[in-house]
């Protein structure tokens, strides 16, 4: 029921969203901010009546007008590999981080390093990054970015580090909070009391109580990782699902490129949640 | 020395900065060496051509350099400032006290309704800056609009945006406290819900609201740039279609990254560096200012760990002394 009403709430958020731009318009006789509903309903029936004729619509590209279908399912396959590769190394870093490697000696200056990271807005990280990479390029004539749609792997896989960045901070950050309150607990004691290793509590107390926590915050990092992905493939060129968002203010393609994302989102938090359950089944003992 | 390392230095540091960017906030266009419509003329200085795009530290007059055209850099971010942060505390000042408020009456009901939790997840999924992208791109651009009625739109529309998620976090942290033996005693004792809420709930997350309200600053800001990055200044761009230039009218500094980051492939990534590094100040000032606060408050609470980890906090609870003991 409760799932129900979220699909809900999202399906008219996104329908409310792509029908803003027509909504608003300015006065031009008064010079003032006017909204106009009826571009609400037109919005949504010429959506209806696409979809209903089996067609996706058309969209805007600088001056082509292109066919939505011809191009959704590349554009879904980038912005879905990029993010599901960023989505796996942040629960994969965080864990690691946070609870597994959290004794050794390098670790703690990696806590440090991500905790003066996490400070920064994400924003200000990716123009860094950019920098850097362009720096790195002058310097050594390595080529770690590329601007054009063609350059295959390498338009790709900097986005994806770009797009873990923030959403690791931000799990590392959480997992850190909750494992220094953890180990607190009288459980730990105990286990320490009776001479297990580290390692052996790790896995067997602090992760699996640690666990419920990273679930609950998995629909976050999703959506951090989202927000990032929306700024990383308009900033970097990437032909993913944002260009049906950004490059025109029609309703058609920015409704289609917001469903897609979720759909996107949806796959990617099933999966992760199935990997942490293998995970589970693998390696604690239930 | 344990005494000296023990001194909070994150949250003095914190305070320190905070207090330079007000007073910068307030007195920018008093102290700025020229007003922003002031370009620097192509001069020989010593033989040399001072002309625009003057780098910094070249020449005492424009010490951050100029732009392109010839406008100071240097006081750019002078009369830039105050919008930044005057807007972004204004937001955060509506969004906190409104989310607060709800969020701590929310927490002493008994059972939260389906409905909102589901809005709650459902809200969060989407990214706020997305929202306000479409709200204010098509009136952001060559507005004909005055500036000062968007900067009101976009105050209002990023605060309302933003409840949502402050009522969810302050909803469960009263919850969690309306939970304690002491609410049921005063429940018992005949208290109302609103004494409840203001005598007992309120004072216990006194802290953590005002620590949240910092964080909070740095949310906006970080709304305000991304943003910027999609070419929305608040305050309205200007847009300019023979050279692709997009300008920002009011010259807040997210803007001033916002419309100088082409500058980034070329070499005179410095106009986007001095606004860049100033957002970044501005940012990790309220972040120290933050953690500081964190540190002075979590220190008197703190628990203390079984098993190494490697984050412990360097600060030792500081508790109050009521007798001294006799025999140590």
């Amino acid at each position: 029921m409760k799932i129900l009403q979220q699909v809900l709430f999202i399906f008219l958020l996104i329908i409310f969203l792509a029908a803003i731009p027509s909504i608003i318009e300015i006065d031009p006789a008064e010079k003032n901010i006017s909204w106009n509903w009826s571009g609400l309903g037109k919005g949504i029936g010429d959506f209806m009546n696409e979809i209903l004729n089996g067609s996706l619509g058309t969209y805007q590209i600088g001056n082509q007008i292109r066919y939505i279908s011809d191009d959704i399912f590349g554009y879904f396959l980038t912005s879905f590999s990029i993010l599901l590769a960023g989505v796996l190394s942040v629960i994969v870093i965080g864990l690691m981080l946070g609870i597994f490697l959290s004794q050794l000696r390098i670790t703690r200056f990696i806590h440090m390093l991500l905790n003066v990271l996490s400070a920064i807005p994400d924003f200000i990280l990716i123009i860094f990054s950019l920098v850097l990479a362009i720096k790195i390029y002058e310097v050594t004539g390595v080529r770690i970015i590329a601007f054009s749609p063609e350059s295959g792997v390498l338009n790709i896989w900097f986005p994806m580090v770009l797009t873990a960045i923030a959403p690791t901070l931000y799990l590392f950050k959480l997992i850190a909070v909750q494992y220094y309150q953890t180990s607190a607990e009288d459980y730990i004691r105990t286990a320490v009391s009776k001479g297990m290793g580290t390692n052996y509590i790790n896995f067997q107390h602090v992760y699996k109580n640690i666990e419920p926590f990273i679930i609950a915050e998995l629909t976050k990092v999703v959506s951090l990782a989202i927000g990032n992905l929306f700024i990383i493939e308009y900033l970097l060129n990437v032909p993913g699902i944002t260009k049906f968002i950004f490059q025109s203010n029609q309703f058609q393609p920015v409704a289609i490129g917001l469903f897609s994302m979720l759909l996107i989102s949806f796959i990617i938090y099933m999966s992760i949640r199935f990997v942490l359950y293998i995970f589970k089944r693998g390696f604690i003992y239930e | 020395m344990n005494k000296f390392l023990s001194i909070n230095f994150t949250l003095y540091t914190g305070i320190a900065l905070t207090a330079i960017l007000i007073f910068l906030a307030v007195f920018g266009p008093f102290i700025a060496p020229h007003t922003i419509t002031d370009t620097l003329r192509t001069s020989y200085v010593d033989g040399k051509i001072i002309g625009p795009p003057l780098e910094p530290f070249m020449s005492m007059d424009y010490p951050l350099g100029t732009d392109r055209w010839g406008y100071d850099l240097f006081s750019m971010i002078l009369y830039g400032i105050r919008y930044t942060l005057v807007i972004s505390i204004t937001i955060t000042v509506i969004k906190m006290a409104a989310g607060s408020f709800l969020g701590l009456y929310i927490g002493t009901w008994r059972k939260v309704p389906q409905w909102i939790q589901a809005f709650e997840n459902a809200w969060s999924y989407i990214p706020l800056f997305l929202i306000l992208f479409f709200f204010l791109a098509p009136i952001s651009v060559n507005s004909e609009v005055n500036s000062f009625v968007l900067i009101f739109y976009f105050i209002i529309i990023a605060s309302i945006i933003s409840i949502p998620s402050i009522i969810s976090s302050v909803r469960k942290k009263s919850n969690e406290i309306f939970k304690s033996t002491f609410i049921e005693a005063a429940q018992t004792l005949g208290a109302s819900r609103h004494r409840i809420v203001w005598r007992h709930v309120f004072p216990q997350l006194k802290e953590s609201l005002l620590i949240m309200f910092i964080l909070e600053i740095v949310q906006v800001i970080a709304l305000m740039g991304q943003l910027a990055l999609m070419k929305i200044f608040i305050g309205g761009t200007i847009f300019r279609p023979d050279n692709n230039i997009y300008l920002s009218i009011t010259k807040e500094i997210a803007g001033l990254v916002g419309s100088a980051r082409e500058n980034i492939y070329s070499h005179t990534a410095y106009i986007l560096y001095v606004p860049l590094v100033l957002l970044l100040i501005i940012t990790i000032s309220f972040s120290l200012l933050a953690n500081g606060l964190k540190n002075h408050f979590q220190s008197t609470y703190q628990r203390t760990p079984w098993i190494k980890t490697s984050f412990e906090p360097k600060l030792k609870p500081k508790r109050k002394v009521y007798a001294k003991l006799k025999n140590k």
